[in-house]
């Protein structure tokens, strides 16, 4: 579990794209690519689902700020499944819990 | 000429028959005693046929005449004088040249072989002697003077052997009755020669067999001992020691084919200027060997003249060397010539078919022991060049660990000699410049014992000057490589100061040697140096190519170690930068903080805390002009640098003229968005805090942007952690900022920490905000330093002393024992 892992899933509308692992410095141009292409298909809704991961630090939120960004430009929906670890546990504290589109389950987004 | 009956004719019946047949036994006798002694002494004689022929002759004269001359058939039908006898030794002279001559054909020694019956000839004298004794021999003949002969013919076991002759000056020598006698004698010296041939071919017969047992005990011993020579010049070694040994040949070379040209692996029997001038010879006719090679077939020599005539350039250089005849055999293997042998002999000689048939056995075994040598080495030199590359990959992997090691230079080339020991060189060695001076920084021999006589040799002869004419000052000097693939004595005779150094430097024994430079921005800096002793290995143009592979990673490490230690310099110059010299002394208030760059150096970390006096701040009626702050930029390297100055300069000056903390973070949010707009999503959190003296402590009033809530540790170990909250600053035009109010009393403590603490992991998880607060607790009583310090200490323990992020600690305390009523101001 040292490692970054990402799967990308498809359920109508959304893309869903999980993290596993560590999240770190020097996981973030993994992660910002596969970021970039789940982007390229232009998704109503890309849920970044961040439960599977047992560490996060602030490269991690800044490659998150930075998706959120370019969602909101290109008026697509970010949203993000934190869970309740280390993922809520480091957004929390830096206050991005109330700035970021998060939710509670994977049907908020889905409808199903 | 009156023919006569053989002495097997019937017995005669006339008188006269009676009377002459009385004569003739008288006679016969006389001579059987005569012939009884003959027998013997001729079967006594010496057995070499002449000798025995000379014998019988000499046995005829005087008794039966003054001349006896027997002559023997030879296999193209002339007769040969193979012994003549004179009574008178005066005319041994003209016998000798008698000797030399051959009877002519139409001869009467002739007349006799063709007939088979004997003759008398009672008119010698008036006979043309030129019809009797031949060309030339008229003189001879005149002064011997003969006048009567009596010739038969000499057989033995129903073969003709040649002819017997008995000659007299007295022309009535000669009767019918003396013809039995000469017969007889005839017939005894042709049984003589008859045992003496059968002798002889017995004896050659047996020499045969002797030979021939000789020579398959030398092809079993030479294939024996060719089983095991797996180099030609162990083949070539037992070739020509068995090879000259059975056939006696003076001299014997071996060659073997590569390529287009011949050359020599091993020779006997010519002196070393000869050897040296024919180490090649080129595949292109006019010698034996090359000859041999060429058309697959052996070229035999039987003397001087039969090689002048076929090699006239070679054949006067092999007579001056001292030899007659030669024997060259191709060595072929499945069709193909992959060399040859040359046998050299003194003296001519013919090569018979055991000859023959031995050398070109002998030659089949070399070449068959060629080819399994060629197979072997083949594979050897396989094996060893994979060997070699497994070593050199060990190598160059143990290299590039030991120089990525994060040690100083002369550990790690240290390190790197001694990876190269045993694996690709017995001594391994690394100099460098070092104060113009070249110096030996590192070496290595598997033996402790080699070591201490190196120090002892570098001791006595410190040769470190790099314009000196030692191969490394040459390749320090130029820059390129140097292979000495064979070191020779006069290489070592030449660059050694003096007679105690060379004889030093002999007893290293080395045999090969590579220096590769150390380039470092195309300037050389030192040199590796790779030699072989004790393995006897001999470095090629490959084994070069591996140390300058080897040199340009060592160089490259050692180039990037330099740099690594200038940027390691530099970013911990830049981060002394960021972080205040030395806290404000502030009365009533002890302050501590700490920082710990994360396991790697090189990049300047994110976070920061600052403490200063913000004179014109003031917030209620306390006193205390002064602004703390801690914070954590997202990131590490020069952008996370720069967004650290901007923030702790930012600060600054937000502070000098802003009242509440939350407007100055406001100030600084603005001032990251306006000015790092373009580093897009980089972000920092941070406290900010107005520190003020109150009179019973100290009241600090903060504002909190995503960072780790403050905790207060009071005086009896209770822990009290703050609401934290806010947002982050960087990215969102207005953030929320939180407020956070604390007041200490004497002996409280304000802790202030980044979250490489609360972050920081180790296998067993998180060291979380629980510990952190739990540690705190245990540290009640103690004074701001001491609490920083075992803060720091158990993160750092907790990650067993390798911290992935950056740590920040800063400790305000209201000093303890400063319980002062303080009059507000």
């Amino acid at each position: 579990m040292s490692q970054l892992e990402v799967h990308r899933e498809f359920e109508g509308d959304v893309t869903i794209v999980s993290f596993g692992g560590e999240f770190d410095y020097a996981e973030m141009g993994t992660a910002q690519e596969e970021l970039r292409a789940a982007e390229e298909l232009a998704p109503k809704v890309l849920l970044l689902d961040l439960t599977g991961l047992a560490f996060m630090d602030s490269s991690a939120v800044r490659v998150i700020l930075q998706a959120d960004r370019r969602a909101r430009e290109q008026g697509r929906r970010l949203a993000l499944l934190t869970g309740t670890g280390p993922p809520h546990r480091v957004l929390s504290i830096l206050g991005l819990v109330t700035r970021l589109d998060i939710v509670a389950d994977r049907e908020a987004v889905t409808g199903s | 000429m009156v023919p006569q009956g053989s002495p097997q004719d019937p017995p005669p019946c006339t008188e006269a028959d009676l009377r002459e047949a009385l004569t003739r036994a008288v006679q016969a006798s006389r001579w059987s005693k005569f012939l009884a002694d003959a027998g013997p002494a001729l079967l006594e004689a010496s057995l070499e046929q002449r000798d025995a022929l000379d014998r019988a002759a000499r046995l005829a004269v005087p008794e039966l005449g003054d001349l006896c001359v027997i002559n023997l058939l030879q296999p193209d039908g002339s007769l040969l004088r193979a012994a003549v006898v004179h009574v008178d030794p005066e005319f041994d002279p003209i016998i000798e040249q008698l000797k030399l001559l051959r009877p002519l054909r139409d001869s009467p020694n002739h007349q006799v072989l063709d007939s088979g019956r004997p003759l008398i000839i009672r008119d010698l004298a008036a006979a043309d002697p030129w019809s009797i004794a031949g060309r030339g021999q008229q003189q001879v003949w005149d002064r011997l003077a003969l006048a009567s002969c009596v010739l038969v013919p000499m057989g033995a076991r129903g073969r003709t052997l040649g002819t017997f002759s008995v000659s007299s000056t007295d022309p009535d020598r000669y009767t019918d009755a003396d013809v039995p006698l000469v017969q007889g004698l005839a017939l005894r010296a042709g049984l003589a020669l008859d045992t003496a041939e059968l002798y002889d071919s017995q004896r050659h017969a047996r020499e045969f067999a002797d030979r021939a047992a000789a020579r398959t005990a030398g092809l079993l011993e030479a294939t024996a001992a060719l089983s095991g020579a797996l180099s030609p010049e162990a083949i070539a070694e037992v070739v020509v020691s068995q090879g000259s040994g059975l056939l006696g040949a003076g001299s014997a070379v071996l060659f073997v084919r590569v390529a287009d040209r011949l050359e020599l692996v091993h020779a006997t029997g010519w002196p070393p200027d000869i050897l040296q001038r024919c180490q090649t010879v080129p595949l292109v006719g006019g010698t034996p060997v090359s000859d041999a090679v060429l058309d697959g077939a052996p070229v035999w020599l039987e003397n001087h003249d039969d090689a002048l005539a076929r090699y006239p350039g070679w054949a006067p250089a092999h007579c001056n060397g001292g030899y007659q005849a030669a024997a060259c055999l191709p060595l072929i293997v499945e069709g193909t010539a992959v060399g040859a042998m040359n046998f050299s002999f003194t003296a001519a000689r013919e090569f018979g078919s055991d000859d023959r048939t031995f050398l070109r056995a002998l030659a089949g075994q070399c070449a068959q022991a060629l080819d399994r040598s060629r197979l072997y080495s083949a594979e050897r030199a396989a094996r060893a060049a994979a060997e070699r590359q497994r070593d050199q990959a060990a190598v160059l992997a143990g290299a590039s660990l030991a120089l990525d090691t994060p040690t100083s230079q002369v550990q790690r080339l240290q390190q790197l000699t001694q990876l190269t020991v045993p694996r690709i060189a017995d001594w391994c060695a690394v100099h460098l410049i070092r104060d113009g001076k070249l110096e030996n920084i590192a070496y290595a021999h598997n033996d402790p014992d080699k070591i201490a006589f190196l120090e002892e040799l570098t001791r006595r002869y410190p040769r470190r000057d790099r314009y000196g004419s030692s191969g490394i000052a040459r390749v320090i000097r130029t820059g390129q490589p140097e292979l000495i693939s064979d070191i020779s004595d006069a290489m070592l005779a030449e660059t050694a100061p003096d007679e105690t150094h060379l004889r030093l430097v002999r007893a290293l024994g080395m045999t090969s040697a590579m220096i590769v430079p150390l380039r470092v921005g195309g300037v050389t800096t030192g040199t590796i140096t790779l030699v072989a002793a004790e393995s006897g290995y001999r470095y090629d143009s490959d084994d070069l190519a591996f140390a300058q592979d080897l040199a340009t990673r060592a160089a490259l490490a050692l180039d990037n170690a330099r740099l690594y230690e200038e940027q390691h310099d530099i970013a911990a110059t830049l981060q002394a930068a960021l972080l205040p010299h030395e806290l404000p002394d502030i009365p009533g208030v002890e302050l501590a903080g700490r920082y710990v760059a994360a396991g790697d150096a090189n990049d300047v970390g994110g976070d920061l805390y600052d403490v200063f006096s913000s004179s014109s701040a003031r917030i209620g009626g306390a006193a205390g002009p002064w602004s703390l702050m801690i914070g954590d930029v997202c990131g590490k390297g020069a952008a996370a640098a720069a967004l650290t100055a901007l923030i702790r300069y930012t600060i600054r000056a937000e502070a000098s003229h802003r009242l509440l903390p939350a407007e100055v973070l406001h100030g600084l949010n603005q001032a990251i968005i306006h000015q790092l707009s373009t580093i897009e999503g980089r972000f920092c959190t941070a406290i900010y805090g107005l520190l003020t003296l109150t009179n019973n402590g100290v009241r600090v009033t903060m504002a909190c942007a995503g960072h780790l809530a403050p905790r207060v540790l009071r005086r009896h170990g209770e822990i009290e952690v703050g609401q934290g909250g806010g947002t982050i600053l960087g990215v969102y035009g207005e953030p929320t900022l939180a407020s956070e109010d604390v007041h200490l009393t004497p002996g409280d403590t304000l802790v202030l920490v980044t979250d490489g603490v609360t972050e920081a992991r180790s296998p067993d998880g998180f060291y979380g905000e629980e510990r952190l607060d739990a540690l705190l607790a245990s540290c009640a009583g103690r004074d701001a330093g001491s609490i920083a310090a075992a803060i720091i200490t158990d993160v750092l323990q907790f990650q067993a002393d390798a911290p992935r992020d950056d740590i920040a600690v800063l400790i305000v305390q209201s000093a303890p024992g400063m319980n002062v009523e303080r009059t507000s101001g």
